[in-house]
């Protein structure tokens, strides 16, 4: 309910506010009926949040904070759905699950900040940006891969 | 193929932030994308899990209904999953009693995980138990391997089987030995009578007892043992159920004690399933032939879809003449009535075990009045008299009570 606040201290209709209401309900709805109603609410809060970065309310540093935050509230809901009531979760599955959640969240840190990045360094916009920070991308990702590649898989040891 | 939903759904944030960025020359918005883009890119690398091997185990190939089997399922990793969701398929109408129907957990490469479960199965029939449902992920969980494994063999669960003093009596014998007093006189352990010595009889044959007593020659007539013919007649086409048992279930456990009784008498029995299709087990005795039985009728659900097939197409096999026809109905399908009827007419001597759907239906009173009701109930006791008129003897059994009152109703009534 993120969009309360602002709906509370600035009145209606704020275009940010009315955003994180319909946000809000739609991830409600998403975690109590179908999850298929996930993208739309995280599209919806991160419209809102390009609102905020556009109007000059938030900095945009923070916005690979805010991002990696969307991308947790996502895999949160999304388990809500994936594992059906009485179902046993070994130790070793919840820390499988934990590393993921983890490892999600932090990939979209990293994505997020490499494009703030790029674009603060480049200082032309958004055109530039996208083909800067998708190159960065790129290049996290082969990183990665390589890291997961080569680290070992049993980490019972 | 279908795409996982969170992949669609990455790909469709990605893809947003990404298109909305480019167009409103919006850092922030491509940094949105992009915290979805590198996650998906790099959860979609990932090779294709491989689920284990898997190999279930049952303790019993066949149980008696009320007890538990017990499954043994071995999981054999080649390769390491993190996340394996593992899901038994619990057949309806059984219940889980230790075990986790859904579980979640990780393999090593080369790990070997036994599994036990126990499973109890309150009622007859076949269970399809060890269907197992695996879906294996690693990684960002973007891709999936799924696989469900289907047991070879179903779990058969027997009727149980109720002891029964008395059995109801053909009138006919066959030619065969069995263990019933045959209506003639001749060899046999069976003692019927003592009459005087006719030239030619055998002199073992003699009472000598009784010829000392007299002072005449008396010989002692016996009644050779003899075998029957039984047909058991089972309606499965329509039953009254609740969400317990059915009319259907307790027929099919009067079906396995009769027809164990009788061949335990070494009479031949035979059975007739009247279902969607006509189904039948040629008479014949031992041991093996009450399995036959049984396992014919395991399989027995309410027909859904009906073939109507005569009784004139029945084969004489398997209704030989002067057998004695045991029929177990609910009386609720005109179809069997008028089947049973037929038979009748045909000359075969047939008892009427009426499977009294009354408190199965008891609920519906208030649905259709009163006056429906009382409508039905006189139908049915028209029904009643119509076979009564035909020579045949109803006798109504309320489903939760023993079936040997019953037997006796029919014995004294003929």
């Amino acid at each position: 309910m993120g969009g309360l606040p602002l709906l509370i201290s600035r009145g209606l209709p704020p275009l940010e506010g009315t955003l994180a209401l319909a946000a809000s309900i739609t991830a409600a709805a998403a975690l109590i009926l179908t999850p298929s109603l996930l993208p739309p609410a995280i599209a919806l809060y991160g419209a809102e949040l390009v609102v905020s970065v556009h109007r000059g309310q938030l900095a945009v540093w923070i916005v690979p904070l805010l991002a990696a935050g969307l991308v947790l509230v996502y895999e949160a809901a999304e388990l809500r759905h994936q594992l059906p009531p009485r179902t046993v979760t070994e130790t070793w599955a919840v820390r499988a699950l934990t590393r993921r959640i983890g490892l999600t969240a932090a990939l979209g840190l990293l994505g997020s900040a490499a494009v703030v990045a790029a674009a603060g360094a480049s200082g032309r916009g958004g055109p530039a940006a996208a083909v800067v920070g998708g190159l960065a991308a790129a290049l996290a990702v082969f990183l990665i891969r390589v890291l997961a590649d080569t680290a070992p898989v049993d980490d019972e040891a | 193929m279908k795409p996982e939903p969170r992949v669609v759904g990455f790909t469709a944030l990605a893809a947003l932030g990404l298109i909305v960025g480019l167009a409103a020359s919006e850092p922030a918005a491509v940094a949105i994308g992009a915290a979805f883009l590198l996650p998906l890119v790099y959860g979609l690398a990932a090779p294709r899990p491989v689920l284990p091997r898997s190999k279930i185990e049952l303790s019993h190939d066949r149980l008696l209904e009320g007890n538990a089997v017990e499954v043994r399922l071995e999981l054999a990793a080649e390769a390491p999953l993190d996340w394996l969701e593992l899901r038994l398929r619990v057949p309806a109408r059984s219940h889980l009693l230790e075990g986790a129907e859904r579980l979640v957990l990780g393999l090593r490469a080369g790990e070997v995980r036994t599994l036990r479960y126990r499973i109890e199965c309150p009622r007859w029939g076949l269970y399809p138990v060890g269907a197992v449902q695996l879906v294996g992920m690693h990684r960002l969980c973007m891709i999936r391997s799924t696989e469900t494994r289907d047991p070879t063999r179903p779990l058969r669960v027997y009727p149980r089987r109720e002891r029964l003093r008395r059995l109801l009596e053909p009138l006919a014998t066959r030619l065969a030995s069995g263990s019933r007093p045959a209506a003639a006189r001749g060899e046999g352990i069976e003692f019927a009578d003592i009459r005087e010595f006719r030239p030619g009889e055998r002199v073992r044959r003699i009472n000598w007892r009784a010829s000392a007593r007299r002072g005449q020659l008396l010989v002692t007539d016996r009644l050779p043992e003899r075998s029957s013919e039984v047909v058991l007649f089972l309606d499965s086409m329509t039953e009254a159920a609740s969400d317990q048992d059915s009319t259907l279930d307790h027929a099919v456990r009067a079906v396995a004690s009769l027809a164990g009784e009788y061949l335990r008498r070494r009479d031949r029995v035979g059975l007739l399933n009247r279902g969607g299709e006509l189904e039948w087990v040629l008479p014949s005795t031992g041991a093996r032939q009450h399995y036959r039985i049984v396992d014919a009728v395991l399989s027995s659900e309410s027909a859904r879809l009906y073939r109507w097939r005569d009784t004139r197409l029945i084969p004489p096999r398997v209704l030989p003449p002067q057998s004695l026809i045991v029929a177990l109905t609910p009386l609720l399908d005109w179809r069997v009535n008028r089947a049973l009827l037929n038979l009748r007419g045909r000359g075969f001597e047939l008892a009427l075990i009426e499977v009294d759907p009354l408190p199965f239906a008891e609920h519906t009173r208030a649905g259709y009045g009163d006056q429906a009701w009382r409508v039905w109930l006189l139908e049915r006791e028209l029904l009643r008299n119509q076979f009564l008129r035909a020579g045949v003897q109803v006798v109504r059994w309320n489903a939760g009570a023993p079936l040997a009152p019953v037997i006796e109703e029919l014995t004294s009534k003929r």
